[in-house]
């Protein structure tokens, strides 16, 4: 049986790492990417040690994103591409105005940067039966928050993207799902008083690698924030701006 | 952020800030603008690891396996692994850590700061004697990577330094063969301390397990008990490990305990206790997981001393005064009219030093409910334990006095001292470090 390979982006924490934890166990080959090495090089050992397959790693700075060392280092470790994770991505709440610098990072970590690997990875993935582009969405980006807007409108875009990719590798292999995430037990959430219980990363993780191959398109996790998001984009505007949310 | 941090035995609680870094470059970022103090499983029976206006950093995101030498025998971890994940990973490779201490979900680094013992000290020794090398980061110091030959003073500090060197980031820890997942274990009936003191001395040098326990609570003043020994089994076909299923232990949260351990249900208790023990006499095979982790399946047992929990005095007794302190400690259980609930005996050996709890003689644990009077029975044992050369344990016993800890101990000052001449600003402190004046 051939080896799968999986790229994943954002790997050194959270749902990242449960992925990278989830696929190595699976007999997965890893690629691991991610900004400080430090982390990377920890969970490389653990794989490494723990299960059979191949782990490299590449510290990279997602916010201006090296893409065609990026994509000449995955196929030089792996051969080739079937899964593509982009789990990467950076919150700021941000009531007021953010500074540019700041500003400019969530927006690439959330989305240029997204689209540019994605972008970079493509061909190696379209055609290849298989093969898997997987997008980690929030909630937050259903309808735009006071609290966060910078984060939901990058977040949006990247939706956008993840359709638009969808609608054309229909016909072809590769499946595209998009994940749009609740709160999850990581250090986004940590110390905040949240409206509803976090999922922790590795049951997320273990969804969202039993998803692979299915033509779902946007999912919900957990499954119960569909009902409440429907709720929330449909509530009238008048009511709508006077929540603190 | 707030959080609401509770010792495994109840007695000590406080609010304190919490924060669960899962970066390398968070943990360096640390800043000891505040006091603060490593936190891994949080399961000291003490307030080791929080204390009020400290800000605890918890350290289980930190939990990966970075080398493994299997002919060489050794692993480098994290310090926030569990001993659970160690172990199912060294068994596979028929190895093991040599000291462990009773609930999978402790951790390395706890392991470490607390020099703990595990289930045969005279043979094994302390988790500190199997530590290769580490490294500590202090946030006015920096990185150490530390062993017995490199920065030897501050790594003798740190084993057993009750974390107030700085934060344990990962430890290379030696590991030993380990023939087989399952056990013989045998519990042999006791009529007397004397006798269970014995069987206990005369044990400990030829199985992996030993331990006595004694039951104090009958008004008859027989004492009886049992030896619990145990050793590893060959391996055998078809034989494995039955896996289990491990409820986290939390001591904080919120939840009804009842007060089933008191002065009226404990000579029931602990009599129905011994006849199921001795009712097990013959040898039989346990799996190695339920011997080195005897508190999985038993949580039960920290709730049912009540809302109040319970207070543990573990002492170290000089082999040769061994039976004449007992006597004096039973006339002292007897004037408070106070329930003991659990005794046990260990055997001991080992050089003093510093704050570790270890010598040569015999390790006597009691734990009683956390009421008025098992605090003056305490107290009182506490002068006892000054007076015949017994020494506490500073990791058991929640309410343990600064002057009784500078009595008992010979090296209090010196390890003060070098704790204050490396880190004169106090960066690291918890409610026990304050406690015991250190």
């Amino acid at each position: 049986m051939e080896v799968v390979r999986s790229v994943i982006v954002g790997a050194s924490a959270g749902l990242g790492r449960a992925l990278a934890e989830n696929l190595a166990a699976a007999g997965h080959d890893l690629f691991l990417i991610a900004s400080d090495e430090r982390d990377l090089a920890a969970l490389r050992a653990d794989l490494h040690i723990r299960h059979a397959g191949k782990v490299a790693i590449l510290a990279m700075d997602l916010v201006a994103p090296e893409v065609p060392r990026l994509r000449a280092e995955v196929l030089a470790e792996l051969g080739g591409i079937d899964n593509l994770f982009y789990v990467a991505g950076t919150s700021r709440m941000d009531a007021g105005a953010l500074p540019d610098d700041v500003l400019a990072e969530l927006i690439a970590v959330n989305f240029t940067s997204a689209l540019r690997i994605i972008n970079a990875l493509l061909d190696d993935l379209a055609k290849n039966r298989g093969a898997n582009i997987v997008g980690m969405s929030s909630v937050a980006a259903a309808r735009g928050r006071r609290i966060n807007s910078v984060y939901g409108a990058a977040k949006r875009g990247f939706e956008g993207y993840f359709e638009a990719l969808r609608h054309r590798l229909a016909d072809l292999p590769c499946r595209v799902q998009f994940y749009r995430l609740g709160y999850l037990r990581t250090r986004m959430t940590f110390g905040q008083k949240l409206l509803f219980p976090p999922l922790d990363p590795a049951e997320a993780a273990r969804v969202i690698v039993g998803n692979l191959g299915r033509d779902i398109g946007l999912v919900y996790l957990p499954w119960w924030w569909r009902p409440i998001i429907a709720i929330i984009i449909r509530l009238p505007w008048p009511i709508y701006k006077r929540l603190n949310i | 952020m707030k959080q609401r941090f509770v010792s495994l035995d109840r007695h000590s609680v406080c609010v304190g800030e919490y924060d669960e870094p899962d970066r390398y470059r968070e943990i360096v970022a640390v800043r000891a603008d505040t006091p603060l103090i490593a936190r891994g499983a949080g399961l000291s029976y003490v307030a080791a690891s929080f204390g009020e206006g400290v800000r605890s950093i918890g350290l289980r995101r930190f939990d990966r396996i970075l080398a493994f030498d299997a002919a060489e025998r050794w692993i480098e971890v994290e310090a926030g692994v569990s001993l659970g994940k160690l172990y199912n990973f060294c068994l596979q490779h028929g190895l093991g850590l040599p000291v462990q201490p009773g609930h999978p979900q402790i951790t390395v680094g706890g392991c470490i700061a607390g020099n703990v013992h595990g289930k045969n000290q005279f043979r094994e020794g302390l988790f500190g004697d199997h530590v290769l090398s580490l490294r500590l980061f202090h946030p006015r110091h920096g990185i150490f990577d530390l062993s017995r030959q490199r920065e030897s003073s501050l790594f003798e500090l740190t084993v057993g330094g009750l974390g107030l060197t700085g934060l344990i980031v990962s430890a290379r820890l030696a590991l030993a063969p380990l023939s087989s997942d399952i056990v013989e274990v045998e519990h042999i009936a006791t009529d007397s301390i004397d006798e269970t003191f014995a069987r206990v001395a005369t044990l400990r040098t030829a199985r992996d397990l030993v331990y006595g326990w004694i039951d104090l609570a009958q008004r008859d003043g027989r004492c009886r008990g049992y030896v619990v020994v145990a050793s590893t089994l060959p391996p055998r076909a078809g034989a494995g490990s039955r896996t289990r299923v491990v409820r986290p232990l939390d001591p904080g949260r919120q939840r009804f305990r009842p007060p089933l351990f008191n002065a009226r249900t404990m000579p029931l208790v602990n009599r129905l206790y011994r006849s199921a023990g001795v009712h097990r006499s013959t040898r039989r095979s346990v799996p190695l997981f339920d011997v080195l982790f005897p508190a999985v399946g038993k949580e039960f047992y920290f709730d049912w001393f009540g809302a109040g929990g319970f207070v543990e005095m573990q002492v170290l007794v000089p082999e040769k005064d061994s039976t004449g302190y007992v006597q004096e400690v039973i006339k002292l259980i007897r004037r408070h009219e106070q329930p003991i609930v659990l005794t046990t005996v260990k055997a001991f050996a080992g050089a003093a030093r510093l704050l570790h709890y270890t010598g040569s003689g015999f390790s006597f644990s009691l734990d009683v409910p956390n009421t008025p009077g098992s605090l003056a029975l305490l107290a009182d044992l506490d002068d006892l334990n000054c007076a015949n050369g017994v020494k506490s344990a500073v990791l058991k016993d929640s309410r343990l006095p600064a002057a009784a800890i500078r009595r008992q101990y010979a090296d209090y000052e010196e390890f003060r001292d070098r704790i204050r001449s490396f880190d004169p600003a106090r960066s690291f402190q918890s409610s026990l470090s304050r406690r015991l004046d250190l």
